[in-house]
């Protein structure tokens, strides 16, 4: 009893401690008048952006999307924690880089196969079946922020 | 029996790593330990339930946990919990497919299976035809499969693949009445819903 009672405070603890650190995040915000894409952030998971090696919310806006900075190399990530997958919880923390189109829509979703998740970015393209389109710049280098 | 769980945390060595909570049943733990189960007393143990507890349903669950994941629905309340089918819908017209196993199954028979629900999901979406994808990144560029390889998640085959359907015949697309003829063997028999 005594052990579980430890054991509850101890949990608190850590999802207080968790809270906090989530709260402490900044939210992204695109600078005003630059260049900027558009990031479809409807897939499952919380989404991030690298900016000066310091990770940002990407927080939807009503439409689902959000502004991220065109024209250079940014690094988005995507953390799942106790997200639900064939019957076990797993976490991870897939990101990925682009150099994202000024005006172009893009589409950022996850997969977990073979013991890896990745992340995945693609162009919106509403002239395929798919609605996507793949995007040549992946890749690119750019500061991590942590994360694979 | 207490639905409350246990969870350990374990770190998967891969190239973006998976941490996984692996839930166990509190009862089972305090079993193991010697404790009685949450909400219960060695005093007030005696009775019908506390043999429920203490020895049916231990039985119940060491029964149900020798059973492969059979051809159901992950979402079925009495035997999703062994892994089964599920479904998605997009990006755009595709259908992400999946089957999730458990331990005891194969990673051939988790392909039959996801082909197999391919099959039946085209079938009632009326499509003859339909385009199997490995991956996201396949379906963009297009590129069709015959089948899909299985891997593990957590040491369990468990996979995946997006569709496209299709009303006229074409290179590299699968016919849905033939797919479900010829799985239909492997998956008769396991089908719980």
């Amino acid at each position: 009893m005594i052990f579980s009672q430890r054991m509850k405070g101890l949990s608190l603890m850590a999802c207080a401690a968790l809270l906090a650190g989530c709260a402490a995040v900044p939210v992204y915000q695109a600078a005003p008048n630059t260049p900027v894409a558009r990031l479809n952030v409807n897939s499952m998971g919380s989404k991030w952006i690298c900016v000066g090696a310091e990770r940002q919310r990407l927080v939807a806006d009503p439409t689902g999307y959000v502004d991220i900075p065109a024209g250079k190399a940014v690094t988005i990530g995507s953390s799942y924690y106790n997200y639900v997958y064939g019957g076990v919880s797993t976490s991870c923390n897939p990101r990925t880089t682009l150099v994202p189109k000024a005006g172009q829509r893009y589409f950022i979703d996850f997969e977990i196969e073979a013991e890896r998740c990745v992340a995945l970015i693609y162009r919106e393209d509403p002239s395929t079946r798919t609605g996507l389109a793949p995007d040549l710049t992946l890749g690119q280098s750019a500061p991590s922020c942590g994360g694979r | 029996m207490s639905p409350r769980t246990n969870r350990r945390w374990l770190t998967i060595p891969t190239q973006s790593p998976v941490r996984v909570a692996i839930k166990d049943r509190r009862a089972r733990s305090d079993a193991r330990q010697g404790r009685p189960p949450d909400g219960e007393t060695a005093a007030g143990s005696s009775g019908g339930i506390a043999l429920f507890k203490r020895i049916v349903a231990p039985v119940v669950a060491l029964l149900l946990a020798g059973c492969a994941t059979g051809y159901h629905d992950i979402t079925n309340p009495l035997v999703g919990w062994s892994g089964g089918y599920w479904e998605g819908k997009g990006p755009g017209e595709l259908v992400k497919v999946g089957f999730a196993g458990n331990n005891l199954i194969s990673k051939e028979t988790v392909g039959s299976y996801l082909l197999y629900r391919c099959a039946e999901i085209a079938q009632r979406e009326h499509k003859p035809y339909f385009a199997l994808y490995e991956s996201l990144p396949a379906a963009v560029v297009d590129e069709r499969s015959s089948e899909k390889s299985v891997t593990t998640v957590t040491g369990k085959p468990t996979t995946y693949a997006y569709i496209l359907f299709f009303d006229q015949a074409g290179p590299r697309l699968l016919n849905t009445a033939d797919v479900l003829k010829r799985l239909e063997p492997v998956v008769k028999g396991g089908k719980t819903s």
